[in-house]
């Protein structure tokens, strides 16, 4: 046929509308659901309202009062602790020496991550995707275990400082010192800055620069006047991001830097657990502010917040097509990138030699071989009462996390119409990562003291929840957005009531997905050591008992302790990734789809 | 508009009730309306195609009678049971998603077998009439793969199988064939008429493509902006199309607004322009009409001859001469747009070697009286 008009024609490829159509279905038990996100929505409420909101709540109105005590009467009000922040001279110092210890801590951790990412960003991804995933494999190791190591690592008799004598240098003095401090959280910056860093280059073209080059420009103009401008966001929101995670640490501080070397989390931490609330409550105030305010700026820079969504997803790996030739730029990259390699897995594979040794102190080189270590740990009564915690805490963490990731996400979902109530419920998830950990440590234990639940086990565990949410609700909203709403509604027409289609239909279509997220959310928990440390006493949790362990000397069955954390991690991931081939395996063998004329 | 569509009944024997009746069917969301108070019968064993362009409202009809989206107002029933408020559960409809929305997780065969878990079919009953389904959608040999490793066309007869499977009522198709190329469109939907007509299932089939509806449907309805503009079979949707965007959707056309004097019978004296007049016949929709009107005529109805020549065949009117200005061959045919003063652009279809034919020849043309329709705009 001939085209005589010009008006719409039927067979035309009208654009086909994938999913269903914007209205949302109609819903014959409207009222049935209505009756089940009211009740989520209260649970969420008690949830958030007493175990994040309510310890934040009764810092800052701790920090109002003269004495640190609790009122909420504005009339009773008072600045005098901020004041003292800045003017008596003990707290003075903290407050230096915390801003201090991590600037130097960010930039330290800049001058790696950047030679690093650079340098990755510039491989073809078969090389690329290795680096990347040691880069991220300390995140699957507990700190604690980490910091044990460095303990080792670091101390006076230890393989560092034999390596220094050995050269001439010296012995030095490294631990218990801000030294000791920089190292820890350098070292556990490092994945952090590198991620940020890696997703801004590798979505910088490479033919800008070579376009800078074409106009006249040396290597070194092109990289300072183009490349640079192009990520400048990113680092500044990099650092950003680093410092105020710096200044929000705890653990490392408290194990590394020892006594003397106190920064605000310890000092709060100190002051918390002898009930003196003042300055602590003030300075936790700062602290919380600082982070709301850092985060929200890192975020808009570095574009981790922004609507498009994460960069590192909208990268389109450009940069890798431009190689880096042969030449002392990229000698020099290499050599930084295995330094920051090995100084990621130094403490992680150092801490296995430590507990084999036959001696029943740690001495370096370990003498003989044993696994009496290991024996003493799996059967001393502390240790395994701790484990047993652990074990029951962890899991209903995860039951509880996917439970209600689930539930949310369904529920978020359904708010279409509501992009504000959706962006808010959504954001409170996502809170506690802002918040430094000490705060909700000491808030939960304010809180849970006056409502005397302190140091029960649900307790416990509720914190924990909130805790580990926000990475579970990241994987189960992810996974489930991705669920095609049809398939509910085929199961729908074909007689299945709403719980049958979710149980029988969504759940099983993101079931690895779900797997991993609770898998998360155990790991969360298991690793979580310093709200714990405030929720118990005599029934500590295996990292709780390590760290409790840590602070009255080191024995190798630490080690053996801190061997079977770091396995017990490794060996759940790597179930679940074999769980995950194998399924792509048992894909890949059956038939390929036949040719579709038939 | 205000011109009343053929309604079903005028199709309908006396004898027949319709097996699905809907009345008055009212959607409106955010202020805009999908649908403007349909009203269509539907005969049990019917195949009945909505046929329009996208937003035309075709959608939001299927899924108001899947259940899925709750009417503003209006009913249906089917088999004389009100359903307008029933959930989808229980509506005993089989709805083929344009997606498919096959479950990733299930194979072909326990795709299909899923409404009779959900049922809680008995055993036997339920393997019994699954293999009888995968044997009526040639699926047999495939019935163990999951869908990520069944072809598209194989996963669309997934889906109408699984449609079927727990034999609903009536059969619901939302443009099942719009994510296939075209040689396996007209494959498939021919499958699915056969697999129709071995279970005489009422079905309700939604396409934008008026090809898959003519080849298909027992009847058509042609659907705009939420309005039914035309009911009827594919041939008189074609040869009768009630206005001119039911002419202009469902094939070719060429179009004049014209004005008219009445002639005998039901044909009229149309002119263009005030200059080229000709015989049309009118359509009853447009007796009693107010509002602007247009001959249609198809461009297989135009017969071009060489001026000096007369017309080719008696009846065929002289209605204008002009210049070949495009020639295009199409396989079995050869399309020209011949352009004259009175008319401005004119298609129409030549075959065997029909002449003139070639860019920049002069010619005559016109039609026959009962070719020429008027319809209102």
């Amino acid at each position: 046929m001939t085209t005589a008009t010009d008006a719409p024609r039927g067979t035309g490829p009208e654009p086909p509308a994938v999913g269903p159509p914007k209205w949302l279905p109609a819903n014959p038990t409207r009222s049935r659901r209505s009756v089940g996100s009211t009740l989520l929505l209260v649970v969420l409420a008690a949830l958030y309202g007493v175990f994040f909101f309510w310890p934040l709540v009764s810092i800052a109105s701790r920090s109002l009062s003269a004495g640190g005590t609790q009122s909420y009467d504005p009339s009773t009000f008072s600045l005098v602790n901020y004041a003292r922040l800045f003017t008596d001279a003990l707290l003075r110092d903290v407050l230096v020496n915390t801003v201090i210890t991590a600037a130097v801590s960010t930039l330290i951790t800049f001058a790696l991550a950047f030679p690093t990412a650079y340098l990755m960003s510039r491989l073809q991804r078969s090389m690329s995707t290795p680096l990347f995933m040691m880069v991220l494999l300390p995140f699957w190791v507990s700190i604690l275990v980490r910091l044990f190591a460095f303990l080792e690592l670091l101390s006076s008799n230890g393989p560092v400082n034999w390596a220094l004598e050995a050269t001439g240098i010296g012995r030095q003095q490294l631990l218990f010192n801000s030294t000791g401090t920089v190292i820890g959280m350098v070292n556990y910056l490092l994945p952090y800055m590198i991620l940020v860093l890696f997703a801004a280059m590798s979505g910088v073209d490479p033919s800008l620069t070579r376009a800078a080059k074409s106009l006249g420009c040396s290597s070194w103009q092109a990289f300072r006047s183009v490349y640079l401008p192009l990520i400048r966001g990113s680092i500044v929101g990099a650092l950003l991001l680093n410092f105020i995670i710096a200044t929000g640490f705890f653990l490392t501080p408290a194990i590394l830097g020892g006594p003397r070397d106190v920064t605000i989390s310890t000092y709060i931490a100190t002051q918390v657990q002898n009930y003196q609330w003042g300055p602590a409550s003030a300075f936790g105030v700062v602290l919380l502010i600082a982070s709301c305010i850092g985060f929200a700026v890192a975020g808009r820079m570095t574009g981790l917040t922004a609507a498009s969504g994460i960069s590192v997803t909208s990268a389109k790996g450009v940069s890798r097509d431009e190689a880096i030739p042969f030449g002392p730029t990229k000698v020099g990259l290499w050599t930084v990138t295995i330094l920051v390699i090995a100084f990621l897995f130094a403490p992680i594979a150092f801490v296995f030699p430590l507990s084999w040794g036959v001696d029943a102190t740690i001495v370096w080189p370990p003498r003989g071989f044993t696994l009496d270590w290991y024996h003493v740990a799996l059967t001393n009564p502390t240790w395994t009462a701790a484990l047993q915690k652990s074990i029951t805490v962890g899991l209903a963490v995860a039951v509880l996390c996917v439970v209600l990731a689930v539930m949310i996400a369904r529920w978020v979902r359904t708010l279409d119409g509501h992009p504000r109530l959706q962006s808010t419920l959504v954001s409170i998830i996502y809170l506690p990562v802002i918040v430094p950990v000490i705060l909700l440590a000491i808030g939960t234990f304010d809180v849970q003291n006056q409502i005397g639940i302190l140091g029960t086990w649900w307790g416990l565990v509720l914190v924990e929840t909130i805790l580990a949410l926000p990475f579970t609700y990241l994987v189960v909203a992810a996974a489930l957005g991705n669920v095609d709403p049809s398939l509910e509604k085929a199961a729908w027409t074909m007689g299945a009531s709403h719980l049958y289609a979710l149980r029988k239909v969504v759940v099983p279509t993101v079931l690895p997905a779900i797997t991993g997220a609770a898998l998360l959310a155990f790991i969360s928990s298991w690793d979580e050591a310093v709200v714990a440390l405030f929720q118990t006493s005599f029934d500590k949790t295996l990292p709780v008992n390590f760290y409790a362990s840590l602070k009255s000397g080191s024995s190798p069955v630490i080690a053996a302790i801190g061997a079977l954390l770091m396995l017990l991690v490794l060996l759940l991931g790597a179930a679940f990734l074999a769980v995950q081939s194998v399924r792509s395996r048992r894909r890949a063998k059956t038939p390929p789809p036949a040719s579709p004329t038939q | 508009m205000t011109i009343e569509p053929k309604t079903a009944d005028a199709e309908m024997t006396n004898t027949e009730l319709p097996f699905i009746e809907i009345r008055q069917l009212h959607h409106e969301y955010g202020g805009i309306t999908a649908l403007d108070s349909v009203s269509l019968d539907v005969r049990s064993g019917e195949f009945v195609t909505l046929l329009g362009p996208s937003g035309s409202g075709k959608s939001s009809m299927l899924h108001i009678l899947a259940g899925l989206i709750d009417p503003t107002s209006g009913t249906i029933t089917i088999g004389g049971r009100d359903i307008t408020r029933l959930p989808p559960q229980k509506r005993q409809i089989g709805l083929v998603f344009q997606n498919y929305a096959l479950f990733p997780h299930l194979t072909a065969r326990e795709n299909i077998r899923f409404p009779h878990n959900v049922r809680k079919t008995p055993e036997d009953k339920a393997v019994a009439r699954v293999a009888e389904v995968l044997e009526l959608v040639e699926l047999t040999a495939l019935a163990d793969r999951r869908p990520d490793q069944l072809s598209g066309g194989q996963q669309q007869r997934v889906a109408v199988g699984r449609a079927i499977s727990a034999m609903p009522e009536v059969l619901l198709l939302d443009e099942p064939l719009g994510a296939l190329d075209r040689r396996l469109r007209q494959q498939l939907g021919h499958e699915i008429r056969r697999v129709q007509r071995e279970t005489g299932i009422t079905t309700l089939y939604v396409t934008h493509d008026q090809e898959e509806a003519f080849t298909m449907s027992d009847r058509v309805v042609v659907m705009n902006h939420g309005e039914i503009r035309q009911v009827g079979t594919p041939e008189e949707v074609y040869t009768r199309p009630s206005d001119s965007f039911v002419a202009n959707f469902v094939g070719e056309v060429n179009l004049w607004p014209v004005t008219t004097e009445a002639g005998a019978g039901s044909s009229a004296t149309a002119t263009i322009a005030g200059s080229a007049s000709f015989t049309a016949s009118c359509a009853p929709t447009i007796h009693g009409m107010d509002h602007a009107l247009v001959a249609a005529v198809r461009p297989e109805r135009v017969w071009v001859w060489r001026p000096d020549d007369s017309a080719p065949r008696p009846g065929i009117q002289h209605v204008d001469s002009g210049v070949i200005v495009e020639s295009t061959f199409l396989g079995n045919s050869r399309g020209i747009v011949v352009e004259s003063e009175r008319l401005g652009r004119t298609t129409a279809l030549l075959y065997d070697g029909e002449e003139p034919r070639d860019r920049g020849e002069l010619v005559s043309f016109g039609w026959e009286a009962k070719h020429a329709l008027i319809i209102p705009e």
